[in-house]
């Protein structure tokens, strides 16, 4: 009796280190696939940032301006930044400026190398002071950022990849 | 016979004991080689990325070109942009770019920064590395990407590339051509995509069978070509 009782205990202890060893493999496995997420959230981040940099103007009051003659007052208020005017805020094919995209949030497909992947991607847009990015000052600059947080669809076990990417738009007298 | 009873459960005990860790130490050592498999296949694919983003972060237009030549700074041949491509696998992608960025900013005049064309030529190496996805075994045709630059093949040329695709997109569009071309004047971005594997663990049983995929890892990114603008 008495070693049979030892026996189930020696089987209960094998079991926890099973357990223990099974978890362990998993969550080695886990950061292999979400560093392929990662990898995955960083091209689509890449590539939209860059789309969004080239494709809006700084600010509305820029829009179809021909020369520079704007002074950081000119620009949008703190408070309103955002969609304005005949904007969707669910819609950024309407969005004609920068901070158009400040709380906007999309899911989007992203395909790399025939591979799918889904996103969800949530923006922030933010005046920066161009002398101290760390800063954020109290009234418009010259300078806006563009944060854009990207998180995958897919779950791997309790985890899911995060990315976070910046763009720092500056406006100049080169237009 | 109580004693004999002991004895025999505590056997059998044993044994499943012994058998447990048996599994246990195989399915460890085999995590173990496809997480080394995952951070070399993961490395090569970021290594190989690098190399190639930095090249075309550092592109040189065609008459930034014209101006090394004549400064006599430029290595590799006359100007050349271009690509070849079969299906969406990209071949060759010759373009100039800047021999030494990190030396720009000591030059008084950055024109005088040495130019080279430099040209990435995909080359099959008669191999190929098998990923199991469960349900089949996929073989992808092994290629190394080989960096030359006037005819020699620098240290930059990678193994393991089972995947390369490059996209060219012009000023204001969002299409990219993937097919064989050649630079357009008004090249606004460049988009590439790169996917390196390495053979798995072999298949012991099919209760420890790998089929983590991660013997394949993927880098793709879009370099924006503010130089071109």
């Amino acid at each position: 009796m008495q070693q049979t009782i030892l026996a189930l205990g020696a089987l209960m202890i094998t079991m926890m280190i099973t357990v223990n060893q099974q978890q362990s493999i998993f969550r080695v496995q886990q950061l292999g696939y979400i560093r392929e997420l990662e990898n995955a959230a960083m091209d689509f981040g890449a590539s939209r940032l860059e789309q969004i940099m080239n494709t809006t103007a700084f600010d509305e009051v820029v829009v179809g301006a021909t020369e520079m003659a704007f002074e950081a007052s000119d620009f949008t208020n703190l408070a309103q930044l955002g969609p304005d005017g005949a904007e969707h805020a669910d819609q950024f094919a309407t969005f004609d400026d920068l901070d158009d995209y400040d709380g906007f949030e999309e899911t989007v497909t992203h395909v790399m190398s025939a591979d799918t992947f889904r996103f969800q991607v949530s923006y922030v847009v933010e005046y920066i002071s161009p002398s101290s990015p760390n800063v954020v000052p109290g009234s418009p600059t010259m300078a806006k950022q563009l944060t854009a947080s990207i998180q995958s669809e897919t779950m791997v076990g309790d985890k899911r990849a995060n990315v976070v990417m910046k763009r720092v738009a500056i406006i100049t007298d080169s237009f | 016979m109580q004693f004999i009873f002991d004895h025999i459960s505590s056997v059998l005990v044993a044994s499943v004991v012994l058998v447990i860790f048996a599994m246990l130490q195989l399915r460890g050592s085999q995590t173990l080689s496809e997480t080394s498999i995952h951070q070399m296949v993961y490395s090569d694919a970021l290594d190989a990325g690098a190399m190639l983003q930095r090249d075309l972060e550092n592109m040189r237009t065609d008459s930034q070109t014209a101006e090394a030549l004549t400064r006599g700074v430029l290595a590799g041949g006359a100007y050349s942009c271009a690509m070849t491509a079969s299906g969406d696998t990209t071949l060759t992608l010759t373009f100039p770019t800047l021999a030494d960025p990190d030396g720009v900013a000591a030059l008084a005049d950055p024109m005088d920064a040495p130019v080279q064309i430099v040209t990435y030529v995909l080359e099959a190496v008669g191999d190929s590395a098998s990923v199991d996805k469960g349900t089949s075994i996929e073989y992808y045709p092994l290629y190394r990407l080989n960096r030359i630059v006037d005819g020699t093949f620098t240290g930059g040329t990678k193994g393991n590339v089972v995947h390369f695709n490059v996209g060219l997109s012009t000023q204001g569009s969002s299409v990219f051509n993937t097919g064989s071309a050649v630079c357009p004047s008004d090249l606004a971005k460049i988009r590439f995509e790169l996917k390196t594997a390495i053979d798995g663990v072999t298949h012991v049983a099919s209760d420890q069978r790998s089929v983590s995929q991660l013997n394949l890892s993927r880098f793709a990114t879009t370099v924006d070509l503010t130089n071109w603008d």
